[in-house]
């Protein structure tokens, strides 16, 4: 006889619970539309697609998360000098969406670091690390040596509708 | 209150998701059907062709100006997939870049063979993972490729279940009338189905019913794509950021929503291209006119899709040779089910 409230009894009632589920996915197994489901190729459709969001981004697999939610307002960085902006692909041979994206992952480098910088300071941070990137690993060092060889600047052009118009803002973020 | 509301949409959609793809799987079944061996081997033709040219630009680039892409990622601080494991660095390399594409070359000419395909695929998946997962994993996440690497891995599955069950000593058995090639077939399309539902799913899991009535939204993200475009090479022509489109969809709501609907349903029951050849054709060309329509809006290029959907679900070749099969007095083969 195991003391009710004991340790034993505690595992033992975890256990007979742990039981019955699978008591009960096994009769649901069972079913015959449900092994019907199982064995049909068309299945593994399913499995996949749970499979891809629970593991999320990780290559090949991916949740596509893209465009899967809309808001009034968005951004994009871009880059100037001397107050012109320089053509990014030519000469960093990264597209600015993808700039975009890294700058995502500084910020979150910047905030684990330092969790009680302010916004503008994770950003400039970031858009700083972001240059440092595209300098060093750009593949025309040589053709624009001259643009390359001075300060560049990380703008933020933020986009907005609002009251059935489009508004645009400008702001710098950093000069290297 | 709005979060209630927020809930039963999401609630409501994928429910209701769930419901039509249980009806409809119970009135189409959806099997493998049956292919010739020709328009397989043409399949495999140009898949490899696709194939190369999507890592052409990481392993070859284009003369001096454009050298290989692949040796820019020599980190890999945001790693996914099997970076996680792997240090796949290695590989930012001019001379093993080189080493790659010799070897891609040629398993990729004995893959289009049809010989040793458990070996080639093999080869031509890890190729083909491996660059792009140590691409995705410089902290700038694409989503061009997978809709290679996928169908890759899934045929790779196919032509390794006769091994595997060998090596369980285990016999390895088709359903009468069905050929390896057909699953071949059945498994790189239920890949790329995947792939669209999966990123139908993302937007009713996140966003429900609000994906609908937010969609006319997509204005503002026409303005940022077409804006970045503009920054990337200055090009006059963008310099308006596509504000005459944006402001068009922003003054017509419902015809914007009416569209995007439509190109969600899309994504969500392109499960149904698995019925036979003809829903395949008629879900390829929608496809591809998705794309097309992307493309021509946001500027947003995914040629690597629009290449798979024609090869493996528009299939050209059988729909110009099948009106001779059948002026030749025969069937084709599994015209419908």
């Amino acid at each position: 006889m195991v003391p009710s409230g004991s340790l034993t009894s505690t595992l033992l009632r975890k256990k007979s619970k742990e039981m019955r589920f699978v008591e009960k996915l096994k009769q649901l197994a069972a079913r015959p539309e449900v092994k019907a489901f199982l064995r049909h190729p068309a299945s593994w459709l399913a499995w996949v697609v749970l499979f891809s969001i629970a593991v999320k981004e990780n290559y090949p697999f991916s949740h596509f998360p893209m465009y899967s939610g809309f808001s009034d307002r968005t951004y994009f960085y871009y880059f100037e000098q001397d107050g012109e902006p320089i053509e990014a692909k030519r000469i960093f041979k990264t597209s600015i969406p993808r700039s975009k994206k890294l700058m995502g992952n500084y910020k979150d480098e910047v905030e684990d670091a330092r969790e009680d910088a302010k916004d503008d300071v994770i950003e400039r941070e970031a858009a700083k690390m972001l240059l440092a990137y595209l300098r060093e690993t750009t593949t025309q060092k040589e053709k624009y040596a001259e643009v390359l060889g001075k300060p560049i600047t990380v703008m933020r052009k933020n986009i907005e509708f609002v009251d059935g118009k489009f508004l645009t803002e400008d702001l710098e973020i950093v000069t290297d | 209150m709005d979060k209630v509301l927020e809930f039963l949409g999401v609630l409501l959609a994928n429910g209701g998701f769930l419901f039509a793809v249980y009806w409809l799987a119970k009135r189409f079944p959806m099997r493998p059907y049956r292919h010739y061996a020709w328009e397989v081997f043409l399949m495999r033709l140009l898949f490899a062709v696709t194939i190369y040219y999507s890592l052409q630009f990481m392993l070859v680039g284009a003369g001096e100006s454009k050298p290989p892409e692949i040796l820019k990622n020599h980190m890999q601080k945001h790693p996914t997939g099997l970076a996680w494991i792997f240090d796949l660095t290695w590989m930012a390399n001019e001379g093993v870049a080189d080493v790659l594409r010799w070897v891609l070359v040629v398993a990729l000419v004995v893959y289009v063979s049809g010989f040793l395909l458990p070996v080639s695929t093999l080869a031509v998946f890890l190729i083909h993972n491996a660059v792009f997962t140590l691409n995705n994993s410089q902290g700038a996440i694409h989503h061009g490729y997978q809709i290679i690497t996928l169908p890759l891995l899934a045929q790779l599955v196919v032509v390794w279940l006769p091994w595997i069950a060998r090596l369980r000593k285990k016999e390895f058995t088709l359903p009468e009338g069905q050929h390896m090639r057909d699953l071949f077939v059945y498994a790189t399309q239920l890949m790329i189905a995947a792939a669209y539902v999966l990123a139908g799913v993302a937007k009713t899991l996140r966003s429900g019913l609000h994906w609908i009535a937010d969609s006319p939204y997509i204005s503002v993200q026409l303005v940022k794509t077409r804006g970045q475009k503009f920054y990337e090479y200055l090009d006059p022509r963008l310099a308006d950021m596509g504000m005459p489109y944006a402001e068009w969809m922003a003054a017509h709501p419902w015809l914007t929503r009416g569209m995007l609907t439509g190109g969600l349903l899309l994504e969500l029951f392109a499960f149904l291209l698995l019925v036979n050849r003809a829903w395949a054709l008629a879900f390829g060309l929608a496809l591809i006119l998705f794309h097309k329509c992307n493309e021509w809006l946001m500027l947003l290029h995914f040629e690597q899709n629009i290449d798979v959907c024609m090869i493996f679900l528009g299939n050209v070749p059988f729909w110009i040779v099948a009106p001779f099969i059948v002026l030749l007095g025969r069937e084709p083969r599994s015209l419908s089910r």
